[in-house]
Protein backbone atom coordinates (compact mmCIF):
# COMPACT_ATOMS: atom_id res chain seq x y z
CA UNK A 1 0.00 0.00 0.00
CA UNK A 2 1.56 3.52 -0.84
CA UNK A 3 1.86 6.20 1.64
CA UNK A 4 -1.31 8.01 0.63
CA UNK A 5 -3.45 4.90 0.82
CA UNK A 6 -2.01 4.09 4.49
CA UNK A 7 -2.81 7.64 5.56
CA UNK A 8 -6.64 7.93 3.71
CA UNK A 9 -7.02 3.93 5.07
CA UNK A 10 -5.86 6.14 8.58
CA UNK A 11 -8.07 8.86 8.13
CA UNK A 12 -11.03 6.73 7.48
CA UNK A 13 -10.24 4.74 10.82
CA UNK A 14 -10.11 8.64 12.57
CA UNK A 15 -13.67 9.29 11.32
CA UNK A 16 -15.24 6.19 12.67
CA UNK A 17 -13.39 7.08 16.21
CA UNK A 18 -14.79 10.85 15.91
CA UNK A 19 -18.25 9.43 15.02
CA UNK A 20 -18.47 7.09 17.61
CA UNK A 21 -17.51 9.23 20.31
CA UNK A 22 -19.40 12.24 18.98
CA UNK A 23 -22.74 12.70 21.22
CA UNK A 24 -26.00 12.62 19.29
CA UNK A 25 -28.07 13.63 21.98
CA UNK A 26 -26.95 16.82 23.50
CA UNK A 27 -26.50 20.53 21.36
CA UNK A 28 -23.67 22.74 21.25
CA UNK A 29 -20.99 20.15 21.70
CA UNK A 30 -17.35 19.86 21.29
CA UNK A 31 -14.34 17.62 21.04
CA UNK A 32 -11.22 18.46 23.14
CA UNK A 33 -8.13 16.41 21.84
CA UNK A 34 -5.22 15.38 24.00
CA UNK A 35 -2.45 14.03 22.61
CA UNK A 36 0.84 15.21 24.19
CA UNK A 37 2.13 14.48 27.38
CA UNK A 38 4.23 18.01 27.21
CA UNK A 39 3.52 18.84 31.60
CA UNK A 40 3.66 22.47 30.49
CA UNK A 41 1.09 22.72 27.67
CA UNK A 42 -1.02 20.55 30.41
CA UNK A 43 -0.74 22.35 32.86
CA UNK A 44 -1.71 25.67 30.91
CA UNK A 45 -4.60 23.64 29.35
CA UNK A 46 -6.06 22.26 32.49
CA UNK A 47 -5.85 26.19 33.64
CA UNK A 48 -8.44 27.46 30.95
CA UNK A 49 -10.18 24.09 30.72
CA UNK A 50 -13.52 25.57 32.78
CA UNK A 51 -13.47 28.51 30.89
CA UNK A 52 -13.18 26.71 27.45
CA UNK A 53 -15.98 24.57 28.19
CA UNK A 54 -18.35 27.61 29.34
CA UNK A 55 -18.74 28.57 26.12
CA UNK A 56 -20.38 24.59 25.14
CA UNK A 57 -22.85 22.65 26.71
CA UNK A 58 -20.89 19.42 26.39
CA UNK A 59 -17.55 18.03 25.59
CA UNK A 60 -15.95 14.95 25.06
CA UNK A 61 -12.18 14.55 25.62
CA UNK A 62 -10.54 12.11 23.76
CA UNK A 63 -7.47 11.54 24.72
CA UNK A 64 -4.40 8.63 24.11
CA UNK A 65 -2.05 10.12 27.92
CA UNK A 66 -3.14 10.24 31.19
CA UNK A 67 -5.59 13.20 31.93
CA UNK A 68 -7.48 11.73 34.81
CA UNK A 69 -7.09 15.09 37.07
CA UNK A 70 -8.88 17.05 34.34
CA UNK A 71 -12.09 16.24 36.18
CA UNK A 72 -10.29 18.52 39.22
CA UNK A 73 -10.51 21.66 36.97
CA UNK A 74 -13.93 21.99 36.11
CA UNK A 75 -17.48 21.36 37.13
CA UNK A 76 -18.85 21.63 33.62
CA UNK A 77 -20.14 18.58 32.48
CA UNK A 78 -17.43 16.54 29.99
CA UNK A 79 -16.34 12.93 29.90
CA UNK A 80 -12.71 11.25 29.03
CA UNK A 81 -12.34 8.80 26.27
CA UNK A 82 -9.12 6.77 26.20
CA UNK A 83 -7.69 5.64 23.27
CA UNK A 84 -4.26 4.12 22.13
CA UNK A 85 -1.93 6.20 19.67
CA UNK A 86 -2.07 4.09 16.96
CA UNK A 87 -6.11 5.02 16.72
CA UNK A 88 -4.52 8.86 17.73
CA UNK A 89 -2.68 8.98 14.77
CA UNK A 90 -5.20 7.80 12.62
CA UNK A 91 -7.87 10.89 14.25
CA UNK A 92 -5.52 13.46 13.68
CA UNK A 93 -5.16 12.63 10.65
CA UNK A 94 -8.92 12.85 9.57
CA UNK A 95 -9.60 16.05 11.66
CA UNK A 96 -6.50 17.73 10.14
CA UNK A 97 -7.38 17.16 6.70
CA UNK A 98 -10.78 18.22 7.31
CA UNK A 99 -9.38 21.44 8.04
CA UNK A 100 -11.81 24.45 8.37
CA UNK A 101 -14.58 21.92 8.98
CA UNK A 102 -13.41 20.70 12.31
CA UNK A 103 -11.43 23.51 13.48
CA UNK A 104 -14.88 24.90 14.86
CA UNK A 105 -16.34 22.17 17.43
CA UNK A 106 -13.09 19.91 17.34
CA UNK A 107 -9.77 21.27 19.11
CA UNK A 108 -6.07 19.67 19.60
CA UNK A 109 -4.36 20.70 22.39
CA UNK A 110 -0.67 20.52 21.15
CA UNK A 111 1.39 22.30 19.67
CA UNK A 112 3.49 19.79 17.86
CA UNK A 113 0.46 17.37 16.52
CA UNK A 114 -0.97 17.11 13.87
CA UNK A 115 2.03 16.83 11.73
CA UNK A 116 1.67 20.37 10.47
CA UNK A 117 0.88 22.57 13.83
CA UNK A 118 5.02 23.35 13.80
CA UNK A 119 3.91 25.57 17.03
CA UNK A 120 6.67 24.72 19.24
CA UNK A 121 9.12 27.82 18.45
CA UNK A 122 5.62 30.17 19.13
CA UNK A 123 5.43 29.79 22.34
CA UNK A 124 7.87 32.58 23.95
CA UNK A 125 8.45 34.90 20.91
CA UNK A 126 7.93 37.91 20.96
CA UNK A 127 4.38 38.74 23.07
CA UNK A 128 3.72 34.49 22.77
CA UNK A 129 3.28 33.01 26.08
CA UNK A 130 2.04 29.71 26.39
CA UNK A 131 -1.41 31.49 28.47
CA UNK A 132 -2.21 32.90 24.63
CA UNK A 133 -1.02 30.16 22.37
CA UNK A 134 -3.74 27.77 24.34
CA UNK A 135 -6.30 29.93 24.93
CA UNK A 136 -6.59 31.94 21.28
CA UNK A 137 -4.80 29.70 19.21
CA UNK A 138 -6.15 26.07 20.49
CA UNK A 139 -9.04 26.16 22.55
CA UNK A 140 -10.18 29.35 20.29
CA UNK A 141 -11.48 31.64 23.20
CA UNK A 142 -13.17 34.18 22.56
CA UNK A 143 -13.64 37.65 24.22
CA UNK A 144 -11.66 38.01 27.95
CA UNK A 145 -9.99 35.22 29.36
CA UNK B 1 -52.40 35.32 25.06
CA UNK B 2 -53.60 32.17 23.69
CA UNK B 3 -50.95 29.40 23.10
CA UNK B 4 -50.17 30.01 19.49
CA UNK B 5 -50.12 34.03 20.41
CA UNK B 6 -46.68 33.17 22.71
CA UNK B 7 -45.46 30.72 20.63
CA UNK B 8 -45.65 33.76 17.83
CA UNK B 9 -44.68 36.09 20.22
CA UNK B 10 -41.41 33.42 21.20
CA UNK B 11 -40.65 32.98 17.88
CA UNK B 12 -40.65 37.18 16.93
CA UNK B 13 -38.73 37.64 20.21
CA UNK B 14 -36.20 34.68 18.47
CA UNK B 15 -35.90 36.45 15.34
CA UNK B 16 -35.12 39.96 17.08
CA UNK B 17 -32.69 38.50 19.16
CA UNK B 18 -30.98 36.95 15.53
CA UNK B 19 -31.40 40.23 13.65
CA UNK B 20 -29.71 42.12 16.78
CA UNK B 21 -26.77 39.38 16.90
CA UNK B 22 -26.46 39.43 13.10
CA UNK B 23 -26.32 43.64 13.26
CA UNK B 24 -24.01 43.65 16.04
CA UNK B 25 -21.44 40.83 14.12
CA UNK B 26 -21.61 42.95 10.88
CA UNK B 27 -20.96 45.92 12.89
CA UNK B 28 -17.58 44.57 14.58
CA UNK B 29 -16.67 43.84 10.68
CA UNK B 30 -17.15 47.25 9.99
CA UNK B 31 -15.13 48.76 12.54
CA UNK B 32 -12.35 46.48 11.86
CA UNK B 33 -12.26 47.55 8.12
CA UNK B 34 -13.71 44.71 6.63
CA UNK B 35 -16.11 45.73 4.45
CA UNK B 36 -14.03 49.29 3.26
CA UNK B 37 -14.35 49.45 -0.45
CA UNK B 38 -15.43 46.41 -1.41
CA UNK B 39 -18.33 44.74 -2.37
CA UNK B 40 -20.58 42.70 -0.24
CA UNK B 41 -22.43 39.14 -1.29
CA UNK B 42 -25.08 37.32 0.80
CA UNK B 43 -25.19 33.56 0.95
CA UNK B 44 -27.80 31.45 2.65
CA UNK B 45 -30.22 33.81 3.76
CA UNK B 46 -32.51 34.15 0.54
CA UNK B 47 -35.82 34.33 3.37
CA UNK B 48 -34.42 37.09 5.23
CA UNK B 49 -32.50 39.22 2.25
CA UNK B 50 -34.74 42.21 3.48
CA UNK B 51 -33.76 41.95 7.17
CA UNK B 52 -30.26 41.59 6.45
CA UNK B 53 -30.46 44.57 3.31
CA UNK B 54 -32.26 46.85 6.17
CA UNK B 55 -29.01 45.93 8.90
CA UNK B 56 -26.26 46.56 6.09
CA UNK B 57 -28.17 49.98 5.22
CA UNK B 58 -28.62 50.93 8.24
CA UNK B 59 -24.71 50.12 8.65
CA UNK B 60 -24.30 52.49 5.82
CA UNK B 61 -23.26 49.76 3.81
CA UNK B 62 -24.55 48.26 0.54
CA UNK B 63 -25.93 45.15 -0.51
CA UNK B 64 -24.61 44.03 -4.14
CA UNK B 65 -25.34 40.61 -4.47
CA UNK B 66 -27.21 37.73 -3.68
CA UNK B 67 -26.39 34.13 -4.28
CA UNK B 68 -27.59 30.63 -3.92
CA UNK B 69 -27.42 27.18 -4.30
CA UNK B 70 -30.79 26.21 -5.38
CA UNK B 71 -31.26 27.01 -8.53
CA UNK B 72 -34.92 28.28 -8.72
CA UNK B 73 -33.48 31.24 -6.76
CA UNK B 74 -30.74 32.09 -8.93
CA UNK B 75 -31.15 35.07 -12.08
CA UNK B 76 -34.24 36.38 -10.54
CA UNK B 77 -34.65 39.68 -8.89
CA UNK B 78 -34.31 40.38 -4.83
CA UNK B 79 -34.19 43.33 -3.05
CA UNK B 80 -33.77 44.77 -6.81
CA UNK B 81 -30.79 42.11 -7.68
CA UNK B 82 -29.86 39.59 -9.47
CA UNK B 83 -29.59 36.41 -7.63
CA UNK B 84 -26.41 34.33 -8.96
CA UNK B 85 -25.27 31.08 -8.17
CA UNK B 86 -22.50 30.55 -4.91
CA UNK B 87 -19.98 29.18 -7.52
CA UNK B 88 -20.15 32.31 -9.36
CA UNK B 89 -19.44 34.41 -7.08
CA UNK B 90 -15.66 33.55 -7.44
CA UNK B 91 -16.18 35.90 -10.67
CA UNK B 92 -16.99 39.05 -9.18
CA UNK B 93 -13.98 41.10 -7.78
CA UNK B 94 -12.88 43.01 -4.35
CA UNK B 95 -15.86 41.23 -2.86
CA UNK B 96 -16.96 39.93 1.20
CA UNK B 97 -19.48 37.50 1.64
CA UNK B 98 -21.60 36.88 4.41
CA UNK B 99 -22.79 33.34 5.22
CA UNK B 100 -26.02 33.59 6.93
CA UNK B 101 -27.53 30.25 7.59
CA UNK B 102 -27.10 28.43 11.04
CA UNK B 103 -28.53 25.48 9.86
CA UNK B 104 -25.75 24.67 6.70
CA UNK B 105 -22.93 26.96 7.26
CA UNK B 106 -20.57 24.07 7.53
CA UNK B 107 -21.59 22.76 3.97
CA UNK B 108 -21.23 26.53 2.92
CA UNK B 109 -18.57 26.78 4.90
CA UNK B 110 -16.83 23.99 2.83
CA UNK B 111 -18.27 24.79 -0.54
CA UNK B 112 -16.83 28.41 -0.17
CA UNK B 113 -13.31 27.03 1.14
CA UNK B 114 -13.57 24.82 -1.92
CA UNK B 115 -14.00 27.68 -4.19
CA UNK B 116 -10.73 29.46 -2.85
CA UNK B 117 -12.12 31.88 -0.60
CA UNK B 118 -10.29 32.46 2.78
CA UNK B 119 -12.27 32.44 5.60
CA UNK B 120 -11.83 35.41 7.86
CA UNK B 121 -10.42 37.31 4.83
CA UNK B 122 -12.91 36.81 2.15
CA UNK B 123 -16.04 34.94 4.05
CA UNK B 124 -17.18 35.58 7.18
CA UNK B 125 -19.70 33.13 8.96
CA UNK B 126 -22.46 35.22 10.46
CA UNK B 127 -24.13 33.70 13.66
CA UNK B 128 -26.05 36.09 14.95
CA UNK B 129 -24.67 36.05 18.47
CA UNK B 130 -23.18 34.59 20.67
CA UNK B 131 -26.44 32.14 21.58
CA UNK B 132 -27.22 31.15 18.00
CA UNK B 133 -23.65 30.39 17.45
CA UNK B 134 -23.34 28.34 20.37
CA UNK B 135 -26.64 26.27 18.88
CA UNK B 136 -24.75 26.29 14.92
CA UNK B 137 -22.01 24.56 16.48
CA UNK B 138 -24.08 21.64 18.03
CA UNK B 139 -23.49 18.10 18.00
CA UNK B 140 -24.74 17.06 13.98
CA UNK B 141 -22.03 19.70 13.18
CA UNK B 142 -19.21 17.55 14.21
CA UNK B 143 -19.67 14.85 12.05
CA UNK B 144 -18.93 15.40 8.36
CA UNK B 145 -21.41 14.12 6.15
CA UNK B 146 -20.67 11.29 3.41
CA UNK B 147 -21.04 13.88 0.69
CA UNK B 148 -17.87 16.18 2.55
CA UNK B 149 -16.04 13.22 3.53
CA UNK B 150 -15.88 11.84 0.11
CA UNK B 151 -14.80 15.67 -1.36
CA UNK B 152 -12.26 15.43 1.23
CA UNK B 153 -11.26 12.06 -0.13
CA UNK B 154 -11.75 13.54 -3.86
CA UNK B 155 -9.08 16.30 -3.30
CA UNK B 156 -6.55 14.26 -1.42
CA UNK B 157 -6.28 12.14 -4.50
CA UNK B 158 -6.10 14.74 -7.11
CA UNK B 159 -2.99 16.74 -5.09
CA UNK B 160 -1.76 13.48 -4.90
CA UNK B 161 -1.58 13.22 -8.75
CA UNK B 162 -0.31 16.58 -8.98
CA UNK B 163 2.21 16.52 -6.62
CA UNK B 164 3.60 12.90 -8.24
CA UNK B 165 3.55 14.70 -11.74
CA UNK B 166 5.69 17.53 -10.26
CA UNK B 167 7.69 15.19 -7.94
CA UNK B 168 9.16 12.96 -10.51
CA UNK B 169 9.40 15.77 -13.31
CA UNK B 170 11.96 17.33 -11.30
CA UNK B 171 13.57 13.90 -9.42
CA UNK B 172 12.24 14.40 -6.45
CA UNK B 173 13.49 17.85 -5.28
CA UNK B 174 12.06 19.42 -2.28
CA UNK B 175 8.81 21.56 -3.03
CA UNK B 176 7.58 24.71 -1.84
CA UNK B 177 3.70 25.47 -2.23
CA UNK B 178 3.29 29.32 -2.63
CA UNK B 179 -0.50 28.77 -2.69
CA UNK B 180 -0.97 32.80 -2.17
CA UNK B 181 -0.83 34.80 -5.50
CA UNK B 182 0.98 37.85 -3.97
CA UNK B 183 3.60 39.42 -5.27
CA UNK B 184 4.57 40.41 -1.30
CA UNK B 185 4.60 37.69 0.04
CA UNK B 186 6.79 36.11 -2.52
CA UNK B 187 9.08 39.15 -1.66
CA UNK B 188 9.36 38.15 1.38
CA UNK B 189 9.35 34.21 1.58
CA UNK B 190 12.20 34.89 -1.06
CA UNK B 191 14.48 36.71 1.30
CA UNK B 192 14.70 34.05 3.79
CA UNK B 193 14.14 30.89 1.54
CA UNK B 194 18.56 30.84 1.03
CA UNK B 195 19.08 30.95 4.68
CA UNK B 196 16.28 27.91 5.13
CA UNK B 197 18.48 25.89 2.77
CA UNK B 198 21.54 26.34 3.00
CA UNK B 199 22.73 28.19 0.44
CA UNK B 200 23.38 32.26 -0.10
CA UNK B 201 20.69 32.90 -3.38
CA UNK B 202 17.73 32.21 -4.75
CA UNK B 203 19.78 31.14 -7.53
CA UNK B 204 21.27 28.38 -5.80
CA UNK B 205 18.00 27.34 -4.13
CA UNK B 206 17.53 23.40 -5.55
CA UNK B 207 14.21 23.27 -5.09
CA UNK B 208 10.79 23.49 -7.44
CA UNK B 209 8.23 26.69 -6.82
CA UNK B 210 5.04 26.18 -7.19
CA UNK B 211 2.38 29.25 -7.75
CA UNK B 212 -0.88 29.90 -8.32
CA UNK B 213 -0.67 33.07 -10.82
CA UNK B 214 1.07 34.23 -13.53
CA UNK B 215 2.08 37.92 -11.98
CA UNK B 216 3.68 35.68 -9.05
CA UNK B 217 5.74 33.22 -11.44
CA UNK B 218 6.99 36.03 -13.52
CA UNK B 219 8.33 37.43 -10.28
CA UNK B 220 9.72 34.07 -9.30
CA UNK B 221 12.10 33.91 -12.23
CA UNK B 222 12.65 37.42 -11.90
CA UNK B 223 14.14 36.63 -8.24
CA UNK B 224 15.65 33.65 -9.47
CA UNK B 225 13.69 30.49 -9.34
CA UNK B 226 15.27 27.60 -11.40
CA UNK B 227 12.11 25.33 -11.45
CA UNK B 228 8.43 26.86 -10.85
CA UNK B 229 5.27 25.06 -12.10
CA UNK B 230 2.04 27.02 -12.54
CA UNK B 231 -1.09 25.32 -11.33
CA UNK B 232 -4.59 26.71 -10.73
CA UNK B 233 -5.06 28.44 -7.26
CA UNK B 234 -8.22 26.52 -6.96
CA UNK B 235 -5.81 23.21 -7.42
CA UNK B 236 -3.45 24.41 -5.05
CA UNK B 237 -5.82 25.35 -2.56
CA UNK B 238 -8.73 22.36 -2.80
CA UNK B 239 -6.23 19.33 -3.55
CA UNK B 240 -2.63 20.44 -2.59
CA UNK B 241 -3.76 21.59 0.55
CA UNK B 242 -5.37 19.11 1.53
CA UNK B 243 -3.31 16.63 0.41
CA UNK B 244 -0.92 18.11 3.07
CA UNK B 245 -2.96 18.30 5.50
CA UNK B 246 -3.29 14.92 5.90
CA UNK B 247 -0.09 13.43 5.01
CA UNK B 248 2.48 16.64 4.57
CA UNK B 249 4.84 14.65 6.79
CA UNK B 250 5.40 11.89 4.49
CA UNK B 251 6.43 13.65 1.37
CA UNK B 252 8.72 16.53 0.76
CA UNK B 253 6.06 19.24 0.48
CA UNK B 254 6.46 22.61 2.32
CA UNK B 255 3.88 25.43 2.64
CA UNK B 256 5.44 28.71 1.72
CA UNK B 257 2.84 31.00 3.87
CA UNK B 258 1.76 30.62 7.20
CA UNK B 259 -2.08 29.65 6.54
CA UNK B 260 -3.49 26.92 4.69
CA UNK B 261 -2.62 23.91 6.97
CA UNK B 262 -4.45 25.20 10.29
CA UNK B 263 -5.27 28.70 11.79
CA UNK B 264 -2.92 28.57 14.48
CA UNK B 265 -0.78 31.31 13.65
CA UNK B 266 -3.82 33.54 11.78
CA UNK B 267 -5.20 33.14 15.63
CA UNK B 268 -2.33 34.82 17.07
CA UNK B 269 -2.05 37.63 14.62
CA UNK B 270 -4.61 40.00 16.57
CA UNK B 271 -3.67 38.84 19.79
CA UNK B 272 0.12 39.56 19.69
CA UNK B 273 2.66 41.86 18.07
CA UNK B 274 3.95 39.50 15.71
CA UNK B 275 5.07 40.83 12.20
CA UNK B 276 4.38 39.78 7.94
CA UNK B 277 8.10 38.77 8.77
CA UNK B 278 7.68 36.37 11.89
CA UNK B 279 5.01 34.56 9.99
CA UNK B 280 8.02 33.41 7.42
CA UNK B 281 11.02 33.20 9.57
CA UNK B 282 9.31 31.75 12.72
CA UNK B 283 6.37 29.73 11.49
CA UNK B 284 7.22 28.64 7.96
CA UNK B 285 10.61 28.57 7.97
CA UNK B 286 11.44 27.73 11.78
CA UNK B 287 13.88 29.27 12.50
CA UNK B 288 15.28 29.55 16.21
CA UNK B 289 17.28 32.96 15.75
CA UNK B 290 16.91 35.83 13.33
CA UNK B 291 18.65 35.83 10.07
CA UNK B 292 19.81 38.94 7.97
CA UNK B 293 17.20 38.61 4.87
CA UNK B 294 19.09 37.78 1.53
CA UNK B 295 17.06 40.92 -0.83
CA UNK B 296 16.56 39.51 -4.39
CA UNK B 297 18.51 41.53 -7.35
CA UNK B 298 16.47 43.01 -9.58
CA UNK B 299 18.06 43.57 -13.64
CA UNK B 300 18.65 47.29 -14.44
CA UNK B 301 17.55 48.03 -17.48
CA UNK B 302 17.80 51.71 -17.17
CA UNK B 303 17.85 52.48 -21.09
CA UNK B 304 14.49 50.67 -21.66
CA UNK B 305 12.90 52.89 -18.41
CA UNK B 306 14.19 56.18 -19.53
CA UNK B 307 12.50 55.40 -22.70
CA UNK B 308 9.98 55.03 -21.15
CA UNK B 309 10.17 58.18 -19.23
CA UNK B 310 10.65 59.97 -22.81
CA UNK B 311 7.99 58.82 -24.05
CA UNK B 312 5.18 59.67 -21.35
CA UNK B 313 7.03 63.04 -20.61
CA UNK B 314 8.28 62.11 -17.17
CA UNK B 315 11.33 63.66 -15.58
CA UNK B 316 13.94 61.51 -14.20
CA UNK B 317 14.99 62.51 -10.87
CA UNK B 318 11.71 64.64 -10.67
CA UNK B 319 8.82 62.49 -10.91
CA UNK B 320 6.52 61.07 -8.45
CA UNK B 321 5.11 57.55 -8.74
CA UNK B 322 2.05 57.42 -7.11
CA UNK B 323 0.43 53.37 -6.16
CA UNK B 324 -2.81 53.84 -5.46
CA UNK B 325 -3.59 50.35 -5.20
CA UNK B 326 -3.41 46.79 -3.28
CA UNK B 327 -4.56 43.59 -3.69
CA UNK B 328 -7.18 43.14 -0.67
CA UNK B 329 -8.02 46.55 -0.10
CA UNK B 330 -9.21 49.76 -1.69
CA UNK B 331 -7.67 52.35 0.35
CA UNK B 332 -10.00 55.60 1.69
CA UNK B 333 -8.55 58.13 -0.52
CA UNK B 334 -10.98 59.82 -2.53
CA UNK B 335 -10.34 61.26 -6.49
CA UNK B 336 -10.64 64.50 -4.93
CA UNK B 337 -7.86 63.81 -2.60
CA UNK B 338 -5.39 61.83 -5.12
CA UNK B 339 -6.48 64.67 -7.38
CA UNK B 340 -5.09 67.75 -4.85
CA UNK B 341 -2.12 65.83 -3.82
CA UNK B 342 -1.26 65.40 -7.70
CA UNK B 343 -1.65 68.92 -8.62
CA UNK B 344 0.21 70.27 -5.40
CA UNK B 345 3.42 68.38 -6.71
CA UNK B 346 3.08 69.28 -10.53
CA UNK B 347 3.16 72.61 -8.92
CA UNK B 348 6.37 72.07 -7.07
CA UNK B 349 7.56 70.76 -10.32
CA UNK B 350 7.36 67.09 -10.19
CA UNK B 351 6.04 65.01 -13.31
CA UNK B 352 3.45 62.36 -11.66
CA UNK B 353 2.42 59.19 -13.02
CA UNK B 354 0.45 56.52 -11.12
CA UNK B 355 1.20 52.77 -11.29
CA UNK B 356 -1.29 50.14 -12.30
CA UNK B 357 -1.04 46.54 -11.69
CA UNK B 358 -3.81 45.68 -14.43
CA UNK B 359 -6.12 47.09 -17.11
CA UNK B 360 -9.33 47.49 -14.44
CA UNK B 361 -6.69 49.64 -12.16
CA UNK B 362 -7.24 53.15 -14.06
CA UNK B 363 -4.46 55.97 -13.71
CA UNK B 364 -5.13 58.59 -11.57
CA UNK B 365 -6.82 61.89 -12.12
CA UNK B 366 -4.18 64.24 -14.72
CA UNK B 367 -1.55 61.02 -14.36
CA UNK B 368 -0.66 58.31 -17.56
CA UNK B 369 -0.06 54.73 -16.00
CA UNK B 370 3.16 53.76 -17.92
CA UNK B 371 3.53 50.05 -18.30
CA UNK B 372 6.08 49.10 -15.87
CA UNK B 373 7.74 45.66 -15.83
CA UNK B 374 8.11 44.01 -12.99
CA UNK B 375 11.32 43.66 -13.36
CA UNK B 376 11.87 47.58 -13.99
CA UNK B 377 10.32 48.19 -11.23
CA UNK B 378 13.37 49.24 -8.70
CA UNK B 379 14.92 50.72 -11.81
CA UNK B 380 11.73 53.16 -12.63
CA UNK B 381 11.35 54.23 -9.05
CA UNK B 382 15.27 55.10 -8.70
CA UNK B 383 15.20 56.79 -12.15
CA UNK B 384 12.33 58.32 -10.75
CA UNK B 385 13.49 59.61 -7.44
CA UNK B 386 10.19 59.31 -5.72
CA UNK B 387 7.37 56.69 -4.84
CA UNK B 388 4.38 57.55 -2.65
CA UNK B 389 2.16 53.62 -2.41
CA UNK B 390 -1.11 52.49 -0.53
CA UNK B 391 0.71 49.76 1.19
CA UNK B 392 0.64 46.58 -1.25
CA UNK B 393 3.03 43.62 -2.71
CA UNK B 394 4.74 46.39 -4.80
CA UNK B 395 5.73 48.46 -1.87
CA UNK B 396 7.72 45.54 -0.64
CA UNK B 397 9.38 45.16 -3.81
CA UNK B 398 10.54 48.67 -4.19
CA UNK B 399 11.60 48.65 -0.59
CA UNK B 400 15.49 48.45 -1.44
CA UNK B 401 15.10 50.87 -4.00
CA UNK B 402 17.56 54.07 -3.72
CA UNK B 403 14.79 57.08 -3.73
CA UNK B 404 12.22 58.37 -1.32
CA UNK B 405 9.54 56.32 -0.28
CA UNK B 406 6.19 56.95 1.51
CA UNK B 407 4.09 54.17 2.35
CA UNK B 408 0.63 54.71 3.31
CA UNK B 409 -0.76 52.41 5.67
CA UNK B 410 -4.89 52.49 6.71
CA UNK B 411 -6.60 52.59 10.50
CA UNK B 412 -8.95 49.79 10.33
CA UNK B 413 -7.60 47.80 7.33
CA UNK B 414 -6.20 44.48 8.37
CA UNK B 415 -4.47 44.21 4.64
CA UNK B 416 -2.85 47.96 5.42
CA UNK B 417 -1.83 47.26 9.47
CA UNK B 418 0.98 49.18 9.93
CA UNK B 419 1.51 46.83 13.12
CA UNK B 420 1.43 43.43 11.05
CA UNK B 421 2.62 44.85 7.80
CA UNK B 422 5.09 47.75 8.40
CA UNK B 423 8.44 48.00 7.27
CA UNK B 424 10.20 49.08 10.61
CA UNK B 425 8.32 47.18 12.45
CA UNK B 426 9.35 43.82 10.02
CA UNK B 427 12.98 45.67 10.06
CA UNK B 428 13.00 45.35 6.03
CA UNK B 429 13.96 47.91 3.71
CA UNK B 430 15.97 51.12 3.69
CA UNK B 431 14.65 54.67 4.30
CA UNK B 432 10.84 54.18 4.39
CA UNK B 433 8.76 56.94 5.47
CA UNK B 434 5.16 55.47 7.10
CA UNK B 435 2.60 57.32 7.25
CA UNK B 436 -1.12 55.99 8.91
CA UNK B 437 -4.38 56.93 7.34
CA UNK B 438 -6.78 57.62 9.97
CA UNK B 439 -9.33 57.95 7.03
CA UNK B 440 -10.41 61.15 9.34
CA UNK B 441 -7.70 63.60 8.90
CA UNK B 442 -6.91 62.72 5.03
CA UNK B 443 -6.67 65.95 4.05
CA UNK B 444 -3.67 66.55 6.95
CA UNK B 445 -2.23 63.50 5.70
CA UNK B 446 -1.58 64.55 2.33
CA UNK B 447 -0.06 67.74 3.35
CA UNK B 448 2.07 65.98 5.42
CA UNK B 449 3.29 64.17 2.75
CA UNK B 450 3.49 67.55 0.49
CA UNK B 451 5.58 69.04 3.05
CA UNK B 452 8.22 66.65 2.33
CA UNK B 453 8.71 67.77 -1.18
Amino acid sequence: MSDIEIALKQAERGREIVDTYTPDNKKNNVIAVFPDDDDELLSTAYKYFDRFLADYDYAVVITSIDIEKLSKYTTHPFEIVRINDEDMECMLRYISVCGEASAATIKILSLKKPHCQKAEILNGFKDLTLDKIVCRGLYGIWGEI
Amino acid sequence: MGAKNEFEAAWLDERAEYFAGVHSDILKLKFQGVFNGKNIAIVGSWNNAGEINQILLNLGLKLTHIADNNPKKQNVSRLGIVSQSVESLKDVENLIILVLNNYFWKELQFQLSSLGFVEGKEFYIIYGGDRFRRNSLRSESIKITDEVWNKYKKCVKLGYQSYIEIREKYGGLPIWLMHQPSLGDLYIFSMFLPHAMGVDSVKECECVLVVTKNSVKKLANIIGFKYIELITFEKAYSNWLALMRLAGDKFNIHNAVYHGLNNIFQTLVHYSDVSFRDSFTKYVFQFEKEVTPVYPQFPKRREHVLEQFKKYGLIPGKTVLISPYAGHFIATITDKEWRYLINSLKDKGYTVCTNCGNAEERPLPGTQAPFIELSDCIEFVETAGYFIGVRSGFCDLVCMANCQKIVIYETGAPAASIAYFGFKSMGIGENITEIINDCIHTDEMIDNILEMF
